[in-house]
């Protein structure tokens, strides 16, 4: 299990090496004056030529590379191009308020897809197996920010439970912390949980006509047995699958819902980020993204080996 | 089959939807198939519908959907304005229908962009393989790394917000996955003996390529534009949304929702009609691309739906 | 065969008291409008520590046999006649309840792949002990793992102890059928169904499972019901033998008897290599002409006359295609073919 475990981490990070040499050629590629582009009107071509010095940005295109490589090696997300300060500091005050929402909105697309899932495909064809193909598809076709403008509309607007959104640090006052994240992550659970669900139903489908099902009722095991150490636990199995590509989708929503319940994350740096045309900033935001991507997937697949000890071969 | 193989199988290998080349061909996209599968028509007429209403909004809409003043500012629905009025007074339903016509038409353009450069990535990495392919794979495969949306969002970020960079923001994203599909089914058919027979004929790769690999591309390209749009116009509509979009105060689907963000105890009606637009025209194309996609392969719809 | 040939010097299994008698069991299953009988009005007995084997081809009705013993026959299949008598209890009409506390208990089914048929995320401890925990045993883990432990020595288990914690698919496949068969030991069933337990396994480790299997029903008294298709393992443990074609016992007597003089044209057949169990048949076989039939078309009369040399050596007699043969079952050697006696069989 250590020696699998090393692997993947070993497999990890060439290919962290490789997006971000992919991400610096990206950025430097794209045709016309990305800093001309966001002085606009008012930049002066001496006020560009100051800006490129003062970021460093005339030196060769390799220095630029190995100066940005080797601060992120260190921690150093290098400076913003607007304002000349270091990214570091910002991203580290933004990761907390992040992370809690990712964690709280996985919690509820497991809690809705992974009964929903589980319910439909045991007892196939009932009520409930009815409802969830229209409504998994009537989810996948429901962009986040409409559910979460939905939400807010009943939630706060109509029922007036909840504010709107905004923010409160967990160590702060967790009772609100938690109250304010309810929403935002409710909404990225009833985006993602659809596709969980599905996968659920038809995993546990499978399963039941699985000889080692057949089997488990064969010796006589009570049917509370058959369901959880049978069914449940290896259609547990897809879910930690899912949730690892279903990660993507995850963030790329969060990044929404983060700008539409005011949540200061890292997903609201980046969009500030890119309104403001700030590509040094966005470049390295991305590769954090894709780090965090990269390193929770790493979790999900330990995890997946740890709980079918069939993937470790 | 064993649970892991039954979840590796359903495993998309790039992107949030692809599809594998069935072992047995492929089967035509016909018009009667189209009718006679629930879902692709019931998809075919809510996409109908958006698309007829893009194509009305060029030539009438009930009010100047840029004119201020044309009732009073927050007027709830009634009968003059469908849907209300916004902060200025402006018609809603007007904006909804001028703005099907940037939502549409970047989500057409980007996926046509993709589509061809896609399909040139695809065709010629896959036929002539070797070191090529090996470098186009492995692209796809770090790019995975990062969610499409933030990809999209940081070459906007490069050429700053407009309906221009979204088109060429998620062209650039869509093109690798239809790279990938591409190649994979270039790579299927590659050793296929009418190929190989071509090949023996000294037909010119360009030859080979276009006339006995390409078409059998193409039902499941279909397949994959209807997926690609559908989720076109869902990032079209998310990257309106975060203000990167089309500027105001030209409307589009995703700089409606914010206005309603904006006002939403002065005027809840205000996002109503743009998001329940983009529900209807995605939902309507993901029926119409599952129903393609069983239509293509009759297997791919039993495991999952 | 000087095995069995010690044991039960021609006698009896009534006598000595039957662990299971079976009368008239029909398997139905729902077919095209209609309803097609797997197995049809099948009766039988098995004595205590007997080792049956039930012989056919595959789609002959003897793995639904022994599925409808275990009550497990897959919807819509239905037992739709016949009784079952089993401890006193006619298992065909027994509630669901009570038949699941007798399954793995009272009478456990051993299958081919024993893979197949275990939790792939759980360890070997962990399913064994369940049997027990679930028919209401120990609930200690201590004695529960010395249980398993004792269990898995007695099927010869070689590093018992650390077995327990390891997968299913960490185990040879010799190994793994072991498993099996301690799960299906370890509640002390008096009947086992083992519905060819060997035939993944390579010819070694076999001949040690069949060892193991008859000296589990030297030693425990247990009866074996051993559905193959294969002779030589028949002839190799079994006592008695019924063999299956088309839903029906077509002949039933102990090994030697059958063996050595087998009355059924369809036996004689089988063992004279003419008609191969399984695998296609050679292609001279001009002996046995056509497929085994299907459920859905089972031929009048007697099942077999299409396929039968006897039948066009006397002249296509009549009686063969409109009437079923009869057979008095207390016999211990009978053949249900009209013309039995002609064959100078043994009756």
């Amino acid at each position: 299990m250590i020696r699998y475990a090393i692997n993947r981490i070993l497999i990890v990070i060439p290919l962290l090496l490789a997006l971000s040499v992919l991400l610096f050629l990206y950025v430097h590629a794209v045709p016309g004056d990305p800093i001309a582009g966001m002085l606009g009107p008012n930049g002066s071509p001496e006020l560009i030529a100051q800006l490129r010095a003062e970021r460093g940005l005339d030196r060769p295109l390799y220095v630029q590379y190995w100066d940005w490589i080797s601060g992120l090696a260190q921690g150093d997300l290098g400076i913003s191009l607007i304002s000349g300060q270091q990214i570091t500091p910002v991203v580290i005050n933004r990761i907390p308020a992040t992370f809690q929402l990712t964690f709280v909105s996985l919690f509820f697309t497991v809690l809705i897809g992974l009964p929903a899932g589980f319910l439909a495909g045991k007892y196939r064809g009932s009520w409930i197996d009815k409802i969830l193909s229209p409504a998994a598809l009537l989810g996948l076709s429901m962009p986040v920010f409409w559910i979460g403008t939905l939400l807010i509309l009943i939630l706060a607007v109509q029922l007036r439970w909840l504010p709107t959104g905004g923010y409160i640090p967990f160590a702060q006052s967790p009772v609100d912390s938690l109250r304010l994240t309810l929403m935002p992550a409710l909404a990225l659970g009833i985006h993602l949980s659809p596709f969980l669900a599905r996968m659920v139903r038809a995993t546990t489908i499978e399963l039941q006509q699985e000889q080692f099902v057949v089997q488990a009722r064969m010796k006589g095991l009570r049917s509370r047995t058959i369901t959880y150490r049978y069914l449940l636990r290896n259609a547990i199995v897809p879910v930690l699958v899912v949730l690892g590509l279903q990660l993507g989708t995850l963030l790329g929503g969060q990044v929404i819902v983060e700008q539409l319940f005011n949540w200061p994350g890292v997903g609201r740096l980046l969009v500030e980020g890119a309104i403001q045309r700030d590509y040094l900033m966005v470049q390295s935001l991305i590769l954090v993204v894709a780090t965090i991507y990269v390193i929770v997937n790493l979790g999900v697949e330990l995890l997946h080996a740890w709980l079918d000890p069939r993937v470790r071969l | 089959m064993n649970v892991v193989d039954t979840v590796n199988s359903m495993k998309p290998r790039f992107g949030r939807r692809t599809m594998s080349v069935p072992a047995g061909g492929v089967r035509a996209i016909t018009l009667r198939a189209i009718i006679g599968h629930k879902r692709a028509l019931l998809g075919a007429i809510l996409t109908a519908v958006v698309v007829l209403m893009a194509i009305v909004s060029v030539f009438w809409t009930p009010f100047d959907p840029m004119a201020f003043d044309t009732g009073e500012p927050f007027t709830p629905p009634d009968f003059a304005h469908p849907m209300g009025t916004d902060v200025y007074g402006r018609d809603i339903l007007s904006r909804i229908m001028a703005g099907s016509q940037v939502s549409l038409m970047v989500a057409a353009a980007a996926v046509a962009g993709a589509l061809v450069m896609g399909t040139v990535i695809g065709l010629v990495a896959g036929y002539i393989g070797g070191v090529l392919d090996l470098a186009v794979t492995r692209v796809v495969d770090i790019l995975l790394a990062v969610p499409g949306l933030v990809f999209a969002l940081g070459i906007v970020a490069l050429l700053g917000p407009s309906a221009q960079s979204v088109t060429i923001a998620l062209s650039v994203v869509y093109t690798w996955q239809f790279a990938r599909i591409v190649r994979s089914v270039v790579v299927s058919v590659r050793s296929r003996s009418y190929v190989e027979a071509a090949r023996g004929l000294d037909a010119s790769p360009l030859s080979i390529m276009v006339k006995d690999i390409l078409p059998s591309v193409v039902p499941i390209l279909i397949v994959q534009v209807t997926t690609a749009l559908a989720w076109g116009i869902l990032d079209e509509a998310s990257l309106g949304f975060l203000g990167l979009g089309v500027q105001p105060p030209d409307p589009s689907w995703g700089s409606l929702l914010i206005e309603g963000r904006q006002y939403l105890y002065d005027a809840p009606w205000l996002p109503l009609g743009a998001g329940t637009m983009v529900v209807i025209a995605v939902l309507g194309v993901n029926l119409l691309g599952d129903g393609l996609r069983e239509i293509v392969d009759p297997r791919a719809g039993r495991s999952t739906s | 065969m000087t095995k069995q040939q010690q044991r039960m010097p021609g006698s009896d299994p009534l006598r000595d008291g039957a662990v299971l008698d079976v009368r008239g069991l029909t398997v139905e299953f729902p077919a095209r409008g209609r309803n097609v009988r797997a197995v049809d009005n099948v009766s039988f007995t098995v004595g205590r520590g007997e080792i049956i084997g039930l012989v056919g081809e595959s789609a002959s009705g003897k793995s639904t046999l022994g599925l409808a013993l275990m009550r497990m026959i897959p919807a819509p299949g239905v037992v739709s006649a016949g009784t079952i008598a089993f401890g006193g209890r006619d298992l065909a009409s027994l509630p669901e309840a009570e038949m699941r506390e007798l399954r793995g208990k009272a009478l456990s089914l051993i299958v081919q792949d024993a893979l197949a048929t275990m939790n792939p995320v759980t360890t070997i401890e962990e399913q064994i002990t369940e049997v027990i925990r679930d028919h209401g045993g120990d609930r200690s883990r201590k004695s529960l793992r010395a249980r398993a432990t004792e269990m898995l020595r007695e099927v010869r288990l070689p590093n018992a102890e650390q077995s327990l914690n390891r997968y299913p698919h960490q185990l040879s496949g010799g190994m793994q059928q072991r498993v099996a068969i301690a799960e299906g030991l370890i509640l002390g069933p008096e009947l086992i169904i083992a519905d060819e337990p060997t035939t993944a396994l390579d010819v070694t480790v076999q001949a040690q499972i069949l060892a193991l299997l008859r000296d589990i029903c030297d030693t425990r008294g247990t009866s074996i019901i051993f559905v193959t298709h294969d002779l030589a393992t028949v002839a190799e443990i079994c006592d008695r033998v019924m063999v299956m074609y088309a839903g029906r016992i077509v002949e039933s007597g102990t090994v030697s008897a059958v063996f050595s003089k087998p009355a059924h044209p369809y036996t004689k057949a089988l063992l004279s290599g003419l008609l191969p169990l399984s695998g296609e048949p050679p292609a001279e076989l001009e002996a046995l002409p056509g497929q085994p039939p299907r459920p859905d078309a089972w031929p009048t009369g007697c099942r077999f006359h299409p396929r039968c040399p006897l039948w066009r050596a006397l002249g296509e007699p009549e009686i063969c295609t409109t009437t079923d043969p009869e057979v008095d079952e207390s016999d211990s050697h009978w053949a249900a073919c009209h013309f039995a006696d002609l064959e100078g069989a043994g009756r």
